[in-house]
């Protein structure tokens, strides 16, 4: 017995002396080695849900997707204009409602096995039947046919003028009909694409190890130009400092989790610069005119609130200045937008004499918002001091993002601060998702904002494919929205990007916020 | 006082006893020791170096860090504070009820604190919290669930040990009523091996409060609460490294003045650990 | 013994049973809705609603808890609604890992704890006993969060001596799976670069939890200790002459131990729970940060399949703790 617990004891300090020895052993060890010039590393905040682009809606997956599968149709470079993908020509019906597509010869998925025709109409079929988040941008495709190998033909059941943009977005990639084979208990193949890609992009996914880095490698048998980065990974660091640490030592090529007070000081370090472009992201403040506090309704209201806003204070605390307040709700770089647009200005005299013209004293409105955006908090903060300076008392709901997003859906909040990007480059991206009274809730009109007159304009914007007109009728809904106050219509994000110096190529597309042309970038 | 003269006696538990008074101090006075608002935002005075108008600093909306932490003793070491005691309150009751009566209530207790200890403290709290939804309050609540097992474990076996006992037995055979007998035989037994417990939970709560925060699941901005303080400060660590470091400072200073004081009175009062 | 275990047992199936009703309860009084997060950024009601019919959760709370209930029974333990993963498959990715942390802690914190205890009590009321339990109360007095990050700071950032985050350095290759353990399986794989490397990811984050858990063992220990050395087996064999340093080896020690290891093995199921912050300061790939995630993203099967794991290693290590005591002590044997 007593040997026994001898024996125990002294494996403990034997363990304590091999630990000490361990330790010294770790410390002398060789410094890290620096990444090899073919391998690029991105550090990113938080690991990844699910890949399938049948089913993701989310930029931070996208950026593994979208370069491991193809489009029909690409985006040219940073322009928001599209090129031949995968399809090397197309045709429009006279009555907009066929489009013809010719697929390219010679491309490949991973496995080897050509694309063709057929898998596009897989790819589509596919999409509509697992109807999650995607298929929502598709409810124009009232059919998908094959003809032979290399022709494929949608039909549209209304005139969609964007349709040939959002093919172009991530949930155009066209996926390995291979993979149908995977499906089990009829899920068309959702778990098995969920952490794995199966496209014929240039990058295949090779490991995902959870909550620690996924790695892309080469699709061998990849139709285009061969990519110079032969392996690119992806590690989570979950903490900005520490993101900010491995960077400085070029553990890290990348860094997206750099706040924005940190990005004056990365980019004065040496070996790092930061990219800086203006975005087509808006931030934005719902103000709820249907569902919320009553006074709200009042137009008096929603403008005394807008103009009690500190813009400048606002932008200048939550993206260090790099932001350019909004003229109305469609951001500057995307046509539609009405470059004479009403701005509002800080004048609490003005906001309060709103207020009393309409007759609303002891105004007190609950400010929703969720810890979703680094920034959010400072922003909450600011508003509720503005809108205390104008009389407005103002309660914080920080709330969780699955419950807020819940909230926001069912309206019941009366403030609330929210992001909006493009997914494909048209103004009823901002306009028809954000004012139509048929899209209350998370479908887009955040504010619960109803006025037949704009129904009217920004339908009949949507429903024809001229451009001249609709910029006239969208022009139209602006200045009344804007009046009206729907919205608190706060500043018009830039993308800041940190990276090290060696990493060249980088180019930024508004419409693919987040994602990497991975093909084309090298590091020197 | 005797118990206060010890601690001070005691050279391990003097500086903290002392501290403790400090803390006491700030925390019930804390509106008239804050040089200025800790809740009002100027933005223009974001990120301002520790200096003799500042003397922590500013942070992110230009407020002032000594003065949020000040307020924030009231906050955080109050609600701490609050969580325990009620925690203890409600499980010695439960717990010397359990013990007191047995037969298959005692059984459902006791199985219930079993299920209840299988969660992982912070897992637990975390569920609970984001369940209740986000306030100080329901921290509290969550946190006072958490380490309710605990304490009605502690009070039912003082409470099986002492119903053994003759006077017990005899006083139930005279037909006294049970709450009588809780009352006058049960809870005095139980109150050391309570204040014991609740002095070394304190420090801990205080820790859980702040992790909350940590995580978002405590205190709504601009509560100054010091767990949400270090949440968003640590992003500023490199830069501007007054904002965490004084906050982090201030709840290890007050964990470890509970602890202490935890540690001494448990010596104190629990014999067995005692000389 | 056969009859500890079998006790044990039946608590085990109770432990679960409740378990499982709690979670399940507290995982759908969550507000909030897993769906409305992962839909993207503008989702109709119609794919709202084909989303949360596809998970199930539009049927009554009974009838998903039924049918929760008899996966579990098949070893099942769902689907996550995050990352459309078989719970089971990701629960064997991120366990071995929490597992690896806390065993490693839980080992440095005895090591260090007991020397550490039984010197504190020796030693009663000097200036070492002040500094070892100062030293040790500290460890439960420093938020994991932010001490964890000054660590990062000066033992990566300003020495570079150790690595900031992960198991292991994304240019090499994990070794085989054989234990989970990463530093078990790359020794066993014999890669000794591999080797270092896990070992050096460890050092930070396992000090940093083992610290937290210090104070308690010291504590326990010195507190066993002084209870030995009160006794009368101590006060006599002084009184005969014998050494001081020889009774204390010889006898309090040991006596000293027992008590100690039932109450220190029954803390170790506790870390499991408290690796929650130092997994996320430290970028571990663990069931912490993985729980925390699922409570924030509202993934209920996630958040039921790990507590209901993390309580059936609960049970089991409780379970093995008793085992330990009653093989190393007699007296419980009667």
């Amino acid at each position: 017995m007593t040997q026994r617990l001898r024996a125990r004891f002294s494996a403990v300090s034997v363990f304590a002396v091999v630990g000490a020895l361990a330790l010294g052993m770790i410390a002398s060890g060789p410094a890290n080695a620096a990444i090899s010039k073919t391998t690029l590393v991105v550090g990113m905040s938080a690991d990844l849900d699910y890949l399938d682009p049948a089913a993701t809606m989310d930029n931070a997956q996208w950026k593994i997707t979208y370069p491991c599968y193809q489009r029909l149709v690409e985006y040219n470079g940073a322009s928001t204009d599209v090129v031949p993908g995968l399809a090397s020509a197309w045709r429009i019906s006279r009555d907009h409602l066929t489009y013809t597509f010719t697929i390219k010869s010679g491309q490949k998925f991973s496995d080897g096995t050509a694309v063709t025709a057929k898998a596009v109409q897989y790819t589509f079929e596919r999409l509509l039947k697992v109807a999650k988040g995607p298929a929502d941008n598709f409810t124009a495709i009232a059919s998908v046919r094959a003809n032979g190998l290399k022709t494929v033909v949608f039909v549209l059941n209304q005139v969609s003028p964007q349709f040939l943009y959002t093919l172009a977005g991530n949930y155009g990639g066209i996926v390995n009909p291979a993979t149908a084979s995977k499906a089990v208990n009829g899920d068309s193949g959702q778990a098995y694409l969920a952490d794995h890609t199966a496209g014929s992009g240039a990058y295949v996914l090779t490991e995902w190890k959870k909550g620690q880095y996924l790695k892309l490698e080469q699709n061998k048998f990849y139709g285009g130009k061969k990519p110079v980065l032969e392996t690119v990974l992806f590690k989570i660091v979950g903490d900005a400092s520490s993101q900010r640490l491995q960077l400085g030592k070029g553990e890290i090529d990348i860094a997206e989790g750099i706040t924005s007070d940190q990005y004056a000081a990365v980019a004065k370090e040496d070996g790092n610069t930061v990219i800086n472009k203006p975005s087509l992201t808006v931030d934005i403040m719902y103000i709820n005119s249907g569902k919320g506090n009553a006074a709200l309704k009042n137009t008096l209201v929603r403008q005394a609130i807008s103009y009690a806003l500190d813009y400048q204070g606002i932008m200048a605390a939550t993206q260090a200045g790099n932001a350019t307040q909004m003229n109305g709700p469609i951001p500057d770089g995307m046509w539609g937008q009405d470059p004479k647009g009403f701005q509002y200005t800080t004048n609490v005299t003005k906001a309060k004499a709103l207020l009393a013209q309409a007759g609303v004293t002891n105004l007190s409105l609950d400010l929703l918002y969720s810890a979703r955006k680094s920034w959010w908090a400072s922003e909450a903060q600011l508003i509720q001091d503005n809108l205390a300076k104008a009389g407005i008392t103002v309660n914080l709901k920080l709330t969780e993002y699955a419950t807020a997003r819940k909230m926001i859906d069912a309206g019941t909040f009366d403030l609330c601060l929210g992001t909006w990007s493009p997914d494909y480059a048209d103004p009823s991206m901002f306009m028809n998702f954000w004012f139509d009274s048929g899209n209350f809730g998370l479908a887009g009109n955040r504010s619960f904002y109803s006025n037949p007159a704009v129904d009217k304009l920004i339908r009949s914007a949507a429903s024809i494919t001229d451009q001249k007109k609709r910029t006239a009728l969208y022009i139209q809904a602006q200045k009344i929205v804007v009046e009206e106050a729907a919205y608190g219509y706060l500043y018009q994000m830039n993308y800041r990007l940190a990276l090290r110096t060696d990493v060249k190529g980088f180019v930024y597309n508004p419409m693919i916020e987040q994602i990497y042309n991975l093909e084309t970038m090298y590091k020197a | 006082m005797k118990a206060i003269r010890q601690l001070i006696r005691n050279p391990f538990t003097r500086g903290a006893f002392f501290s403790l008074c400090v803390i006491a101090f700030v925390g019930i006075f804390s509106p008239l020791l804050t040089p200025y608002s800790p809740t009002d935002a100027k933005p223009e005075d974001r990120l301002l170096p520790p200096g003799h108008l500042h003397y922590f600093g500013t942070d992110e909306l230009g407020r002032d860090i000594f003065s949020r932490i000040i307020a924030g003793t009231r906050v955080s070491v109050g609600i701490a504070l609050f969580a325990i005691l009620l925690s203890a309150l409600v499980g010695t009751f439960i717990g010397s009820f359990s013990g007191f009566i047995g037969r298959w209530i005692d059984q459902v207790i006791m199985r219930s604190t079993d299920v209840l200890l299988a969660f992982p403290t912070l897992v637990l709290a975390l569920a609970l919290s984001a369940a209740l939804g986000p306030s100080i309050v329901n921290a509290a609540l969550a946190i006072a669930i958490v380490k309710l097992p605990i304490y009605t474990r502690l009070a039912r076996t003082q409470a099986l040990s002492v119903s053994h006992t003759l006077f017990v037995k005899a006083a139930k055979t005279f037909g006294v009523s049970s709450p009588w007998i809780v009352r006058r035989h049960i809870v005095p037994n139980l109150l050391t091996p309570i204040i014991v417990q609740t002095s070394l939970d304190i420090g801990d709560a205080i820790l859980l409060i702040a992790t909350l925060g940590f995580l978002g699941l405590g205190a709504q901005p601009p509560t100054p609460e010091w767990g949400a303080m270090i949440s968003t400060g640590w992003n500023y660590l490199l830069d501007q490294w007054w904002y965490p470091t004084f906050t982090g400072a201030a709840i290890f200073i007050a964990v470890i003045v509970f602890n202490i004081i935890g540690d001494g009175i448990r010596d104190l009062l629990d014999p067995k650990a005692g000389e | 013994m056969l009859r500890l275990i079998r006790a044990r047992l039946a608590m085990l199936v109770i432990v679960l049973f409740g378990v499982s009703v709690i979670t399940f309860l507290m995982a759908h009084v969550l507000p909030g809705d897993p769906t409305a997060a992962l839909a993207g950024p503008h989702p109709s009601q119609e794919t709202l609603n084909s989303i949360r019919s596809q998970f199930g959760l539009d049927k009554p709370l009974p009838v998903q808890y039924f049918k929760y209930l008899s996966n579990l029974f098949h070893g099942n333990l769902g689907t996550s609604i995050r990352s459309q993963q078989p719970i089971t498959q990701e629960i064997l990715a991120f366990f071995p890992a929490t597992l690896e942390l806390v065993t490693v802690a839980f080992l440095l914190a005895i090591g260090i704890g007991i020397p550490l205890g039984v010197i504190a009590a020796v030693k009663k009321n000097t200036f070492s006993d002040y500094v070892i339990r100062l030293f040790a109360v500290g460890g439960v007095s420093i938020p994991l969060f932010w001490g964890g990050l000054v660590m990062i700071l000066i033992f990566y950032a300003k020495l570079g001596w150790l690595p900031a985050s992960g198991r292991l350095d994304i240019e090499l290759s994990s070794p085989k799976t054989i234990t989970g353990f990463y530093f078990i399986d790359a020794l066993f794989g014999g890669d000794k670069e591999t080797f270092i490397n896990v070992l050096k990811h460890l050092v930070m984050p396992s000090l940093a939890l083992g610290y937290v858990q210090l104070a308690f063992i010291v504590r326990q220990v010195r507190s066993s200790m002084l209870d030995a050395l009160s006794q009368d087996y101590y006060l006599t064999g002084r009184a005969n002459g014998l050494s001081h340093k020889f009774l204390v080896v010889r006898y309090a020690l040991r006596n000293a131990l027992i008590p100690s290891i039932t109450i220190i093995g029954l803390s170790f199921g506790s870390l499991l729970g408290g690796a929650v912050v130092t997994e996320t300061v430290f970028d571990w790939p663990g069931m912490g940060k993985y729980v925390t995630d699922s409570i924030l993203g509202r993934d209920f099967p996630a958040i039921m399949g790990f507590t209901v794991v993390i309580a059936l290693a609960y049970v089991i290590i409780n379970l093995l703790v008793d085992l330990l005591v009653y093989s190393l002590d007699p007296q419980t044997r009667k």
